[in-house]
């Protein structure tokens, strides 16, 4: 298996020394497999030198989805509560058409982050741009067209069947007089089956697995039938199975039905498999971003979540993989003895 | 955005399985050139048709009787505007604003309960755990023993006493917007503070005001006339349908007030138009009939339960709490010859029973409520 960052440079030489913005999602070894174009070739035509946050430079290289699809960024947002400051002077680009996962130690404002782009929470300054216009101003029904959100660990009233749950994903697109029409049931439909969930659509969501329910729920998510897909932390409290099986469902709509996803995650190698762009939080700041093998360093893990690590290689993915040290064993296994990238040569 | 799904193995590999086969508990109905579309659950409309159908019934026995008993038949003619004029007079005149009083305070009841449930997601929440009847008493109760009505007779007392109280209740849980819990716990320190200054005043009045007051507190349907008919009905006929329009932002609002807001609704709006309508149809049923118990906590659990669905159905409690109260009041002038007990005593007696025995056949199919 060849690593992703033994590859990246390839195409895009000047990856390696650029931190944060990484604008380009990087070239993954299965990026041959993906169903949109590969993405090799375009930094070199269209990277501009980037500097540090400024997300405009992104605005000229996002054409993964053909057409153009959705334009979500925030600009000099503060995010509060109460008196409290979570997220201070934060710009970001999310990336279209590829999944974002924002990292981060707890408290670190990615939640609250996460929030404001789905304009559940107002923000003190700054604003969520979508497509150029502010989300506060869009109207709330018409937001809900372009941007779902899956908040942490839903609660689905008891009774509530699952295909029930999923329909209520269409109320964006419903009137009264129109309640049930022909593309809400198709919809519904293809929501079911894209999370394996028609089998148990008749089955009360109270009375599913965690696994099971937060597929329901994430259908749901996918019958609103938003270009943009914010998932908070949709892996809570799944056992490590149900976790896989969720986000590669999540992989599945980004690459089959080109959609946007912004994720919280809080396993560093879930989102270095998982995301094409990794935006690491540090008390309300973005402390780095870009493709994941470029910002999960052991460098940036000791810088954000305070913990001493080795980034070696997932075996299976390429992709950085990221093992803890703790208190009890800073000094073995021996840092040289673990595979580090550069080290090995697959 | 591209709908071309490949298919998409399920866990373990299993290719996505086949359609639905369970699709009886829904007809789809779709108009091809105005778009209406809609659905139909057989089995919320069959319980709407039954109780539709013995809430009429309940209606038509509740004009039968009294001191001159009628018959049936005559009763339904001279509804219909015929009979003979002796009849079609006491009809009108005596029996119909009676059993119109108890057919609309029931709907009025039921209707508000399942938008109060709903709204807090707490199937104790009901105008009398959130202090809206108790505003009423409280204001009725000063009335007789202070002799403060002002020139304002019961009525209009009970209903700036549950205005006043509903409003309080929804301006002490804001709080950044409200949240369901907190309307909850706030109508139920409102609720204790009214009943505390409505005991007061009855230690401080006479008896025979304190009898009244009880009288009134306990809700009853005895001597209604017209002129006390008309406002609630008027307010019935706008609220109610208002009620069935707001169902449908509702149904987002069940699922948690972030999930609603990503799926546009806009909840603050659409709590205080949902509070707002069952306050005014409670306000106005409390002062036509006086807080008859119970009914607006057990009418919707009653209809949630019959109609088999995850949240009371307005439509449906409207009608079970009509039946629940003309049933009640029936019972209540036939129970104890001579003596015509207040509808108030009866519905707690005979709508328990009802709810607890739901409550015990659904934990038995293993889906408790």
């Amino acid at each position: 298996m060849t690593p992703k960052y033994e590859r990246a440079p390839k195409c895009e030489p000047a990856s390696k020394n650029e931190r944060a913005p990484k604008n380009e999602p990087a070239t993954r070894s299965e990026a041959a497999s993906r169903h949109e174009p590969a993405t090799c070739h375009e930094p070199r035509t269209r990277h501009q030198p980037a500097t540090p946050h400024q997300p405009a430079t992104l605005h000229h290289s996002r054409p993964a989805v053909p057409g153009g699809g959705p334009d979500l960024r925030a600009h000099g947002l503060r995010l509060a509560y109460d008196d409290r400051v979570v997220v201070e002077d934060l710009d970001l680009v999310i990336p279209t058409g590829r999944v974002t996962a924002i990292v981060g130690a707890n408290a670190c404002g990615k939640s609250t982050l996460l929030r404001a782009l789905a304009r559940l929470l107002t923000p003190r300054a700054g604003a969520v741009h979508l497509d150029g216009r502010s989300v506060h101003s869009i109207p709330t029904r018409t937001l809900a067209q372009k941007l779902g959100i899956l908040p942490q660990s839903p609660v689905a009233p008891e009774g509530l069947t699952v295909v029930d749950l999923v329909g209520r994903g269409r109320s964006p697109h419903q009137t009264w007089w129109r309640q049930w029409s022909q593309s809400d049931e198709e919809a519904v439909h293809e929501a079911l089956r894209a999370t394996a969930m028609t089998d148990l659509a008749h089955r009360p969501v109270d009375e599913l697995s965690g696994g099971q329910r937060q597929r329901a729920w994430i259908a749901m998510a996918v019958a609103q039938g938003t270009p943009v897909l914010l998932l908070d932390e949709p892996t809570t409290y799944l056992d490590l199975a149900h976790q896989i099986d969720v986000l590669d469902l999540v992989t599945d709509l980004n690459r089959h039905q080109g959609r946007t996803v912004v994720m919280v995650l809080h396993d560093l190698n879930q989102a270095c498999r998982y995301a094409d762009h990794v935006i690491a939080m540090k008390a309300g700041r973005v402390a780095g971003e870009g493709a994941p093998a470029d910002v999960i360093t052991a460098v940036m893990v000791e810088e954000v979540f305070g913990l001493r690590c080795v980034v070696g290689e997932d075996p299976v993915s390429g992709t950085p993989l990221v093992v803890p040290m703790g208190r009890h064993h800073e000094n073995t296994p021996d840092p040289a003895a673990v595979p580090v990238p550069g080290a090995t040569t697959g | 955005m591209t709908t071309d799904l490949a298919p998409v193995p399920g866990p373990g590999g299993t290719p996505a399985p086949a359609p639905p086969t369970r699709t009886a508990r829904r007809i789809t109905f779709r108009l091809p050139a105005p778009q209406v579309s809609g659905v139909v659950r057989p089995r919320l409309l069959a319980v709407c048709l039954g109780l539709a159908a013995t809430a009429f019934l309940a209606f038509a026995v509740e004009t039968s009787v009294g001191d001159i008993p009628l018959p049936l038949t005559d009763v339904l003619k001279a509804l219909a505007g015929g009979g003979d004029p002796a009849t079609a007079l006491i009809v009108h005149e005596l029996r119909l604003p009676r059993a119109l009083a108890g057919l609309l305070v029931g709907i009025a009841f039921g209707v508000a309960g399942a938008l109060l449930q709903t709204v807090t997601l707490n199937p104790l929440a009901s105008p009398d755990t959130m202090g809206i009847t108790q505003g009423a008493g409280t204001a009725v109760v000063a009335g007789i023993v202070l002799g403060w009505d002002g020139g304002l007779g019961t009525q209009a007392l009970g209903l700036l006493g549950a205005l006043t109280a509903g409003l309080l209740v929804y301006l002490l849980a804001w709080k950044r917007g409200t949240t369901g819990y907190r309307i909850v716990l706030v109508g139920i320190g409102v609720a204790w503070i009214c009943t505390s200054a409505t005991d007061y005043l009855m230690a401080r009045g006479q008896r025979f005001q304190a009898q009244a007051a009880l009288g009134w507190l306990v809700g009853n349907l005895n001597g209604r006339t017209w002129d006390q008919i008309g406002s609630l009905a008027a307010t019935t006929a706008v609220l109610v349908p208002a009620a069935l329009l707001l169902g449908r932002q509702i149904r987002t609002l069940q699922l948690g007030d972030d999930v609603a807001r990503g799926l546009g609704t806009r909840v603050q709006a659409v709590r205080v138009a949902v509070l707002l309508v069952a306050v005014g149809l409670v306000a106005f049923g409390t002062a036509t009939a006086g807080p008859v118990a119970f009914v607006a906590l057990a009418a919707p659990q009653v209809a949630q339960r019959l109609a088999g669905t995850a949240f009371p159905p307005p439509a449906t409690a409207g009608l079970t709490g009509a039946v629940m109260v003309l049933v009640s009041d029936l019972a209540a002038r036939k129970i104890v010859p001579d003596t015509e007990l207040p509808v108030g005593v009866v519905t707690g007696v005979l709508g328990a029973p009802v709810l607890l025995w739901l409550l015990i056949r659904a934990n038995r199919a293993g889906s408790g409520g």
